[in-house]
């Protein structure tokens, strides 16, 4: 019998000493442990997770956009697949981050996410190095589907 | 009417003559011993002719909490929607007061104000108060308590962490440098436009239950609710802590965990748009 | 000591629950002590209810913390059943 709640291993009786009024509210992952009651608890702002990330995905998003159209109009051109490589699997990257980040919470489920958020780590990184190889070595992300729409 | 109200009891036997009467439609017009006194044979026009009964089913979630192992049940309710008010909170006071007085819900001022009897009607979390019944008898009408939320009882919600996430914004005023005159902040016009569309919530909550980001992360997210009021204390052109009230919501969950699905937007009972708010806070703080 | 029982999530949850419900009896005035023990005792044995009824079970966990947070307040002195 296992009941899908694993909060335990996240408060010890130790702290339960002190309140045991210990909501999921409290347990944040990067704030501090215990906050007095009447308080707002202040965080240290985490921009990298924050704001930044929130950047990088539209900048990631924005040069999406010219990377494939010129592509679709000019034909290809190995500098921008190279680019595209890169790009497109950074894009898919915070995409499923995303994912995990919502449906396997650390909080809900700390094993499964770590699971999760390294093998997607391992998987774009992957992608990325693949998508290099191929670009490289042979004929690269666009000239393979424009063959493939054509064939 | 003030000649009624005191011959009330007067009156009583006349109108119990009227009732055994075949003219049973001055029985509604309480006031009217003098139209009693006329002997007019037609029923006046201002009182309406008792219309036939239209039975309507409610289907309305019951849970109790005395009894925590039994399940939820969905309760049918029949109510004559010609003898009951238009909305459906309307028939839910029917339905405590006449049928069932053990069904539970929160309400105050019934007219959309208070945010206090919002719940899922017909798959949409809208106030009760501001939903209307649909008049066609053949389908019953669904209600549900606020959806993903801790149930108190029947189509109370716990709205405890809500409350917390909205005093974590710190919504009030919040200044460095006093006003210079030391009395009052003033204000222009335009800065003043910028808070229409935000300060008119009443958190009733609706529009954080809607989004499926809440959902599954409301230890965490904030909700559109509570980051519209946060986005109202930015936007003051009189508070002072717009970067620091920004750099409390520099993580992962706290405001990104919105994805723009604009479910905030659709369901707000007051017509109210939390998803531009959010919008706009992502805005500031991608430039801060 | 025997074995450690190996016990799930929420089992630990309700035990700790239970456990902090009497700490915090363990600060009232000690003539009113066995109160707050009857009560928490009676609390917690009120329902009879099946061990993977999770739902409910974390309702309760949810209600016994609440009525802890209040009864643990230093101004609630005495409780009778």
């Amino acid at each position: 019998m296992e009941p899908p709640h694993h909060d335990v291993k996240k408060h010890p009786q130790k702290q339960l000493a002190k309140t045991e009024k210990k909501d999921e509210a409290a347990v944040q992952t990067d704030g501090p442990k215990e906050v007095a009651k009447d308080k707002p608890k202040w965080v240290a702002p985490n921009y990298l997770d924050g704001s930044f990330h929130w950047s990088y995905e539209r900048a990631a998003s924005v040069a999406l956009i010219p990377l494939i159209s010129t592509q679709l109009i000019y034909g290809p051109h190995l500098v921008l697949d190279g680019l595209l490589g890169l790009v497109l699997p950074l894009h898919l990257h915070i995409g499923f981050e995303a994912c995990i980040t919502d449906y396997l919470p650390k909080r809900k489920f700390p094993r499964a996410h770590k699971y999760a958020s390294w093998g997607l780590k391992a998987t774009s990184a992957a992608v990325i190095w693949g998508c290099f190889e191929f670009n490289t070595n042979d004929v690269g992300l666009t000239e393979f589907i424009q063959r493939t729409w054509t064939a | 009417m003030s000649v009624s109200l005191m011959s009330a009891a007067a009156v009583r036997p006349a109108l119990r003559k009227h009732i055994a009467a075949p003219i049973a439609s001055y029985v509604r017009s309480f006031n009217s011993s003098a139209t009693s006194n006329m002997a007019n044979p037609a029923p006046p026009d201002n009182t309406p002719a008792k219309k036939e009964p239209l039975y309507k089913t409610f289907e309305i979630y019951r849970w109790n909490p005395d009894t925590p192992a039994e399940k939820p049940i969905l309760q049918e309710y029949k109510v004559d929607l010609n003898a009951c008010g238009p909305m459906v909170l309307d028939a839910l006071i029917k339905i405590k007061n006449e049928m069932d007085p053990t069904l539970t819900f929160r309400r105050s001022c019934r007219e959309g104000i208070c945010g206090s009897c919002a719940m899922n009607i017909e798959g949409g979390n809208t106030l009760a108060c501001l939903a209307r019944i649909d008049r066609n008898a053949s389908k019953p009408l669904k209600i549900y308590p606020l959806p993903n939320m801790n149930i108190v009882k029947d189509l109370v919600p716990d709205l405890t962490n809500f409350y917390k996430q909205y005093k974590s914004i710190e919504p009030y005023l919040k200044q460095k440098t006093p006003p210079t005159d030391g009395k009052e902040n003033l204000q222009s016009i335009e800065d003043r436009k910028k808070l229409d569309g935000l300060y008119e919530c009443i958190l009733c909550a609706c529009c954080s239950t809607s989004c499926p980001s809440y959902w599954w992360n409301q230890e965490e997210y904030l909700g559109p609710a509570v980051l519209m009021q946060a986005y109202r204390w930015m936007a003051d052109s009189r508070d002072q802590f717009g970067r620091e009230r920004r750099d409390m919501l520099q993580n992962q969950y706290s405001l990104y965990r919105c994805h723009t699905i604009m479910n905030c937007a659709k369901t707000c009972p007051k017509g109210l748009n939390p998803g531009k708010a959010i919008a706009q806070i992502k805005k500031d703080m991608a430039f801060d | 000591m025997a074995a450690p029982v190996r016990r799930s999530g929420l089992q630990q949850d309700v035990i700790n629950l239970y456990r902090a419900c009497f700490r915090a009896a363990r600060q009232k005035p000690i003539a009113n002590r066995s109160h707050f023990y009857t009560f928490i005792r009676q609390q917690f044995r009120q329902h009879t209810l099946k061990r993977n009824d999770f739902a409910t079970i974390e309702y309760m966990l949810r209600k016994g913390r609440k009525q802890l947070e209040t009864y643990s307040s230093p101004s609630i002195q005495d409780v009778h059943v």
